[in-house]
């Protein structure tokens, strides 16, 4: 599975850090509070979606069947890559934060950043639930209307909890603070879920049962 | 033990259904997988590697139920080149080795340097900048550098100068004079396979039409030429296909069963399966 990986990030390479650079770029700018937080969060997303087209594009999938590796590993590959861009995002909102209270002379409070990140993770691993189990279905061609959709979803669901923050400071992120184990519970199950049904649907997928 | 045993192999698509058939190839041997575009070639490796999963039927790899868990380990032993680049476009054949280190335990990182030197494929030029010929060549030197066994070859000579193809057949000849190796290679160039193969399978609108060893073939068949009358005049039941022009006839027969007087000339592999096909569209 680290084959996979590897074979992920030099397709994403260059992609990549043009990506963290823009990231950092947003992070930094003064008077685009939330905007780099919004964009390290949608980069987690584009990368692992990005690789599933490109692996579409080359017939990646067809060469990939006929080696050793099991479907298992070859989905459960998408969902690390998934899981790593969104921690590798986490860490640039992290450092992004810290070095723009640096030299802005605003300190970091620390307990609003962690309830933030708390958020994200919780988007961002709902959203690898639903989206995979629909790109395996689909495919990227429709994938990428899904895609748009579910872009448009996390602008307003990220946009809404900054305004939360600014009206109440996050009631919500409280409320997910009281509660971390069940919603990890839920998000871990429904996380295992997808991944058996997307490893259902790329089989189904590969014999060519999807148009 | 045979490299590849095939029984009642059928998969069933929307519009189109393979098999079922029966097919074998034995070790130290070359099996050349001849058909039309869409005869169902390509689906027969993806199925002989359990790519996609089969209707009915039985397939046996290096002595292994392809559909057993014990397959996995098999698949280190069998080499893959597919018809059509498969490798991202970014990636650059240093890169492929690393990523296919990972895939097999016996890869062989310094035969893989080997290849790519023999080939003159350049380690860091992106996959995107390579022509036909190096594409293919890349998929060759992935698919022996793993101590493979056997080898399949989808279309792996289409598309490519003859000079190339003749440089690339030599390879698959090379790996095949081993007798614990064998080689499966589809083609639509006849020509190729007449010189490089033991056994020759015929694929036509996904029925396995014939297999059977190359020579015996040749032998069975004759290219009877004659006039259109004097074709009138021929047993049918003899006749495999024919052509009937404005100046004579020409037509594939039993050669032990042709008539004496007419001249019969042996057939190339390409006359043999052209008027086989051609006799199922009659």
């Amino acid at each position: 599975m680290i084959a996979l990986l590897k074979k992920d990030i030099f397709v994403m390479d260059k992609q990549m850090r043009l990506l963290v650079v823009l990231a950092f770029v947003f992070l930094l700018l003064p008077g685009t509070n939330g905007l780099g937080g919004a964009y390290a969060v949608m980069i987690s997303v584009m990368i692992p979606m990005s690789t599933i087209s490109y692996d579409e594009r080359c017939k990646w999938d067809r060469y990939a069947a006929m080696l050793p590796w099991t479907p298992r590993q070859i989905v459960g590959s998408k969902y690390i890559l998934h899981y790593g861009a969104m921690v590798m995002s986490m860490g640039l909102i992290v450092v992004g934060t810290y070095i723009r209270a640096l030299y802005s002379e605003e300190p970091v409070i620390w307990g609003e950043l962690w309830q933030m990140l708390g958020l994200y993770v919780v988007i961002l691993t709902l959203l690898a639930a639903v989206t995979y189990p629909l790109l395996y279905r689909f495919g990227t061609e429709r994938g990428r209307l899904i895609m748009v959709a579910i872009f448009a979803g996390i602008f307003i669901l990220v946009l809404g909890s900054v305004s939360l923050m600014a009206r109440d400071i996050g009631r919500a992120l409280d409320w997910l603070a009281t509660v971390p184990v069940p919603v990890l519970a839920a998000l871990a199950g429904a996380n295992v879920l997808s991944y058996h049904l997307s490893v259902k649907l790329y089989l189904r997928r590969r014999d060519g049962r999807y148009a | 033990m045979n490299a590849i045993e095939i029984k009642g192999l059928t998969k069933q698509y929307k519009d189109f259904t393979l098999g079922p058939f029966d097919l074998t190839l034995p070790m130290g041997c070359v099996l050349g997988l001849v058909g039309e575009n869409g005869a169902g070639k390509s689906t027969t490796i993806r199925l002989i590697m359990d790519a996609v999963s089969r209707d009915g039927g039985a397939v046996s790899v290096l002595g292994t139920d392809n559909m057993s868990p014990a397959f996995r380990q098999v698949k280190e032993e069998i080499g893959v080149v597919l018809d059509e680049t498969c490798v991202p476009e970014f990636i650059t054949a240093k890169q492929l080795g690393k990523i296919l280190a990972g895939a097999y335990r016996n890869w062989d990182g310094e035969a893989y340097g080997r290849w790519l030197e023999r080939f003159q494929l350049p380690p860091n030029k992106k996959y995107k900048e390579y022509s036909r010929g190096m594409t293919m060549k890349l998929g060759i030197a992935a698919a022996l550098s793993h101590g493979a066994k056997l080898l399949l070859l989808d279309e792996a000579t289409s598309g490519l100068d003859p000079m190339v193809r003749e440089e690339l057949l030599e390879v698959f000849t090379d790996f095949a004079a081993q007798d614990d190796h064998a080689v499966l290679i589809s083609s639509h160039i006849v020509s190729d396979l007449e010189k490089s193969c033991d056994y020759i399978a015929f694929l036509h609108k996904g029925q396995l039409k014939l297999c059977e060893e190359k020579d015996m073939l040749l032998e069975r068949y004759g290219l009877l030429k004659c006039s259109p009358q004097e074709l009138a005049a021929v047993d049918p039941a003899i006749i495999h296909g024919k052509r009937i022009g404005e100046y004579g006839a020409e037509a594939l027969v039993d050669l032990d069963k042709a008539p004496r007087d007419l001249l019969v000339e042996r057939p190339t592999l390409e006359d043999v399966i052209l008027y086989l096909a051609k006799e199922e569209v009659r």
